[in-house]
């Protein structure tokens, strides 16, 4: 079921971003695809016990594996630095072109 | 293991470099080109330290490990060298000592954060030959693309721009499903050490090893511009400045090519992509980029976009020939990529140079460029030459060796292609230099400034590429003992980089 | 030992490594009279050409063979685009096919179990190796670019293309077929009969000589594909003495050019008269090449009519052929030499270029060559005690083309005695020849695959290519589509299996 959802989510976000012409929705479709594969991955290593972030002092104490969420994390970061460096391009492309469509914009072809 | 120290150096020298430059301009501008040269100089220093220690004329066997932060293997991250490794840092820190020289006269805007970026990427560069961890091999690809992204873009045109954007998209895409992998790997695997995954990956079933395959397979000939990806190529590599595009042509492919060396046939399982019916598509794909990159090249008006096209076309043989896995074909492959790297960065610092004094990078509009300066048309032809693979220059040796594995392999079509990518070569290429040398009466249009600009580090530059193109043709087997060593550590299943003390 | 390892050191390769080294020396000393300015550059481009013949003839690896043979082939084509930079390009590229050719079946060589140069023993491989030599060997079919690169390029580099370049190929074939071969056989003949006649037809004096190469190197085949030992030797001995003969003749067409202001052989004017010297080594030139008794030629096609002996059909093909030969230096000797002796008066200013040691030099060993020929058959390894011997029944075999063949000229000459103004091809070959020429004419545009290439091929390739681009590039947003395409394709088809 949850693995159905994330999967949903995925090809949402990629038939999103190739069917928008639209730069700015094309990103958001690959944002939505990034998302569903972090959401996937923290939830699947999700044993059900406590956030990472208690020392193990008491007995019978469960902690979640601390690495996925770490990785998510630099996932996050990093992709989050990609998006602000793509749109700053656009921002710099609409100097030269006032439509944002993927397809209007000859020089994206070749 | 003494030497040991230098691998965590090599990564933290450029990336500090990189910080300290804005603070440096803070204080004088005049500052900036010095710790620029002291950086790249020291880094290649490091580099050939690590060679004459580390060949097998030296005193110390590879590979070596070093341990951030002093956590040993199962906790912490390592950094390892091996034989591969060692030839990818040095190929890295030769060719961006170059670059950087050439760059210093050649850039003439936004310097500071021309070095900022290009230090990031040199860093991220050999964290991506060093690392021994995957999720870092991740890291390190993306600060690349973060890193090259606005290289690409540096020229603020509007074609420059739309490559940045065309580049990015690949980019993010590419490393979108590099992540996919890594994550597949970790659910099923539990770790995320590239040794221990060797060790392992094999015992996981066979249609989960090949899904995770597809994944790494489709991220990589993103990153790599195989057929059915290569649009961002031609488009980036001709859009970014000179040095940029010999960095992205010459150096950034290789290094994906390194990545790909490492993956498939290190930290997962070669044998089953030998067996299952991957290995051969991906080989005819590589096969057809490959003829499909010289005829894209041999219609091109642009000449940066020629060379790119025909980046294209080499990257193809070069994964071609090293997936028919003998050990004529790895050593070819790798020889082929030694060479291509020297090259294409002289062809696109030469085209670099020349095309500063024409309207536009049209073939048509180079007439008579060449007689700008008799020493570089001269370095140009004799490149191209070795491009086309004429003896005793480097590409012939590449080409020999290739067409070898090819023939005993019986990929026939291999062969052909190698041959007609050499014939296809030179009506594309002599079409220029025949532009180039046509007499004209008046001189060309110089559009950037009617003096040319001061050039001898250029000229330097060139001119050290393309005695490296005759050296390394001439004395091709003197790089025999370490290509070896990658050989031999790439062929059999062998344990990367094996851990002293035991994990 | 690198030597012993790489190279063959046995007296037919060091003799041949040191008579091509002799005649690249031979034809450097003419550079200085037709191109003086260009001295140096031209003297790096012999010296480079002289390395890649020692390598190639050396050479026991296949690897050093090529590299040798590409140093040729780079260092000629320079050469050659020194006066004709178009021409440089073309026969660089179409020397490369070559290559590409020639590589390929190397490689499949090696990979065969071949792992030096020497005998090949599989037929299929042998064929293999004389379609890979042939396009830079100008080996029949793929002889088309040889007349106009060797008419056109500057004497002292037709000298070496036609005397020691295509021979490369030749003796390459030489080493690896030991016995007989029909194809090499077959190619033979035909290219000796065909250089044979458009000789015959030419008019330009360098287009005469360019044919009479492929003519030579017919026969050159025809000995290695006969394949019994003395053919061999006979082809091998044919192929020195004509690599002489024919660059001291290229050279003298340079001479003649610069004398007579044409290469059209009808307008040579009293050309003993300007320059008596070039006219005797001309002279000894074509009948060396028709192999008449006493010249360098005759040896090696002794030995070939020998052991054609056994078979009648062969033995007249050889017979016509050596006749043709002898009918192509006959005419061109009337025409060029002995017709318009007029006025013989020794013109001074020609005879002052400096090619008269270089001349006398080729002379005196062409005719070394004709007189004792076992000396060098010996110095090549070859057995030939007793084949030279003189006797009466061989100097009448000998004298019987000559004799008709002048016949023969002097009866059609008698016919085209008449428009001595400007005599023309069409006139001339009236009659007898008419029929050859209409057959050849037609052969020839049929077979004229130059322009073939020149125009459909390259054209063809640049609009496929077009094509494909447009098909490929299309928006930016389809470009992205493929992306899931493969990967979809690619994960079912894991499932699928």
């Amino acid at each position: 079921m949850n693995q159905l959802f994330f999967l949903s989510l995925f090809l949402l976000g990629f038939i999103g971003m190739l069917l928008n012409r639209n730069l700015i929705k094309l990103i958001i479709g690959f944002e939505i695809m990034e998302a569903s594969v972090l959401l996937w991955f923290i939830s699947f290593t999700n044993q059900g016990g406590n956030p990472p972030i208690y020392l193990l002092d008491k007995p019978g104490m469960v902690l979640n594996d601390p690495l996925p969420q770490a990785l998510a994390l630099t996932a996050i970061v990093i992709a989050a630095s990609n998006i602000a460096l793509f749109l700053t391009l656009v921002i710099e492309l609409s100097r030269y072109h006032k439509a944002s469509d993927v397809d209007k914009i000859k020089g994206l072809r070749d | 293991m003494r030497l040991s120290f230098l691998l965590p150096l090599l990564i933290v020298l450029p990336l500090l470099t990189a910080f300290l430059i804005p603070l440096i301009d803070i204080l004088a501008i005049a500052l900036r080109k010095i710790l620029v040269i002291i950086s790249i100089s020291l880094e290649l220093v490091f580099s050939l330290s690590l060679l004459f220690y580390f060949s097998p004329l030296g005193k110390e066997k590879l590979p070596i490990s070093y341990y951030l932060g002093g956590w040993e293997p199962p906790l912490g991250i390592s950094l390892s060298l091996n034989h591969l490794g060692l030839i990818f840092s040095m190929l890295v820190s030769v060719s961006l000592f170059l670059i950087t020289l050439y760059s210093l006269e050649y850039i003439e805007h936004h310097e500071g954060k021309y070095y900022v970026l290009l230090f990031v990427v040199l860093g991220a560069m050999q964290g991506v030959v060093l690392t021994n961890d995957l999720f870092n091999l991740y890291v390190f690809i993306e600060l690349l693309t973060v890193a090259s992204t606005p290289l690409v873009a540096f020229d603020r045109t509007s074609s420059a721009i739309e490559a940045g954007i065309k580049y990015i998209v690949y980019g993010l895409l590419g490393g979108l499903f590099f992540f996919i992998g890594i994550v597949l790997i970790y659910l099923s695997l539990g770790t995320l050490s590239l040794a221990e995954i060797a060790l392992s990956f094999s015992s996981l079933p066979i249609p989960f090893q090949e899904t995770v395959l597809i994944f790494f397979i489709i991220s990589l000939t993103i990153k790599l511009g195989i057929f059915p990806f290569h649009f961002w190529l031609a488009k980036a590599h001709s859009s970014a400045p000179a040095p940029i595009s010999a960095l992205l042509s010459g150096v950034m492919l290789k290094l994906y090519l390194c990545v790909f060396l490492r993956l498939f046939w290190v930290v997962l399982d070669f044998p089953l992509m030998e067996a299952s019916w991957l290995k051969s598509f991906v080989l005819y794909l590589a096969l057809g980029s490959s003829l499909l990159g010289h005829l894209f090249a041999f219609q091109e008006e642009d000449l940066k976009r020629l060379l790119a096209f025909s980046s294209v076309g080499h990257i193809g043989i070069i994964v071609a020939v090293l997936l028919v896995n003998t050990p004529e074909a790895l050593y070819g492959g790798m020889l082929h990529i030694i060479n291509h790297l020297i090259m294409k960065s002289a062809l696109f610092l030469d085209s670099g140079y020349f095309l500063q004094f024409t309207k536009s990078h049209l073939i048509k509009d180079l007439k008579g460029v060449f007689h700008y300066n008799r020493y570089l048309f001269a370095s140009f032809v004799i490149v191209v030459l070795a491009m086309i693979g004429i003896p005793p220059l480097n590409g012939f040796f590449s080409k020999w060796y290739m067409l070898l594995a090819f023939v005993e392999e019986g990929i026939h079509l291999g062969g052909i292609v190698v041959i007609l990518g050499s014939l296809l070569a030179i009506p594309y290429y002599f079409r220029v230099i025949s532009y180039g040398i046509s007499p004209c009466e008046e001189k060309p249009v110089v559009s950037l400034s009617q003096d040319p600009p001061p050039a001898s580090l250029m000229i330097f530059t060139i001119l050290a590429l393309v005695v490296l193109t005759v050296v390394t043709g001439i004395f091709y087997f003197c790089l025999n003992p370490i290509l070896d060593g990658a050989v031999q550590e790439l062929l059999p299943l062998q344990i990367y980089p094996p851990f002293p003390g035991g994990s | 030992m690198i030597v012993g390892n790489y190279f063959s050191l046995e007296p037919p390769f060091i003799f041949l490594t040191l008579w091509g080294i002799f005649l690249t020396c031979l034809s450097f000393l003419a550079v200085p009279v037709f191109a003086p300015l260009k001295k140096k550059t031209f003297a790096l481009l012999y010296l480079g050409f002289a390395g890649g013949i020692s390598l190639v003839f050396l050479s026991e690896s296949w690897l050093f063979l090529v590299i040798g043979w590409e140093i040729i082939t780079l260092t000629t084509a320079f050469m050659v685009s020194q006066s004709h930079r178009k021409l440089g390009q073309q026969y660089f590229f179409l020397q490369f096919v070559g290559e590409c050719l020639f590589l390929y079946t190397v490689i499949l060589a090696q990979t065969t179990g071949y792992q030096k140069v020497g005998v090949i023993s599989e037929v299929w491989l042998q064929n293999l190796f004389i379609v890979g030599v042939g396009l830079k060997s100008a080996i029949f079919g793929l002889h088309f670019w040889l007349p106009p690169v060797h008419s056109q390029a500057s004497p002292p580099v037709s000298a070496i293309l036609s005397g020691l370049t295509v021979k490369i190929g030749f003796v390459l074939l030489w080493r690896i077929i030991p016995q007989e071969n029909a194809f090499l056989l077959g190619l033979g003949l035909i290219m000796a009969i065909y250089g044979g006649i458009q000789a015959l037809l030419a008019t330009d004096y360098k287009v005469l000589l360019a044919y009479s190469t492929i003519s030579q190197l017919g026969y050159i085949a025809l000995g290695i594909g006969i394949g019994s030992p003395l053919a061999r030797a006979g082809s091998i001995l044919h192929l020195v003495a004509h690599s002489l003969a024919k660059s001291t003749l290229f050279i003298g067409s340079g001479l003649w050019e610069k004398a007579h202001h044409t290469r059209n052989i009808y307008q040579f004017q009293n050309s003993w008269g300007k320059n008596p010297l070039n006219a005797l080594a001309t002279t000894i030139g074509f009948l060396s090449l028709a192999g008449i008794a006493p010249f360098a030629g005759y040896a090696g096609k002794h030995l070939i009519k020998l052991e054609a002996e056994g078979n009648l059909w062969l033995l007249i093909l050889i017979q016509l052929i050596s006749f043709l030969s002898v009918l192509y230096s006959l005419r061109f000797l009337w025409w060029g030499l002995f017709k318009n002796r007029s006025n013989f008066t020794l013109q001074k200013e020609v005879q002052k270029s400096n090619l008269s040691f270089q001349l006398l030099i080729a002379t005196f060993i062409l005719l070394i060559l004709g007189i004792w020929p076992s000396t060098f058959s010996a110095l090549l390894g070859i057995e030939t005690d007793g084949l030279f011997l003189w006797s009466f029944q061989k100097i009448l075999s000998n004298l019987i083309p000559l004799v008709t063949g002048g016949l023969l000229l002097f009866w059609l000459g008698g016919l085209s005695v008449r428009p001595k103004k400007a005599p023309s091809l069409d006139f001339l070959f009236q009659g007898t020849y008419t029929c050859c020429y209409r057959i050849s004419r037609r052969c020839f545009q049929l077979l004229d695959s130059e322009k073939w290439i020149k125009e459909g091929l390259g054209g063809g390739i640049l609009l496929l290519s077009q094509k494909i681009y447009r098909i490929v590039f299309t928006s930016f947003s389809n470009q992205l589509l493929l992306i899931p395409i493969l990967l979809f394709l690619l994960l079912l088809l894991a499932r699928i299996k």
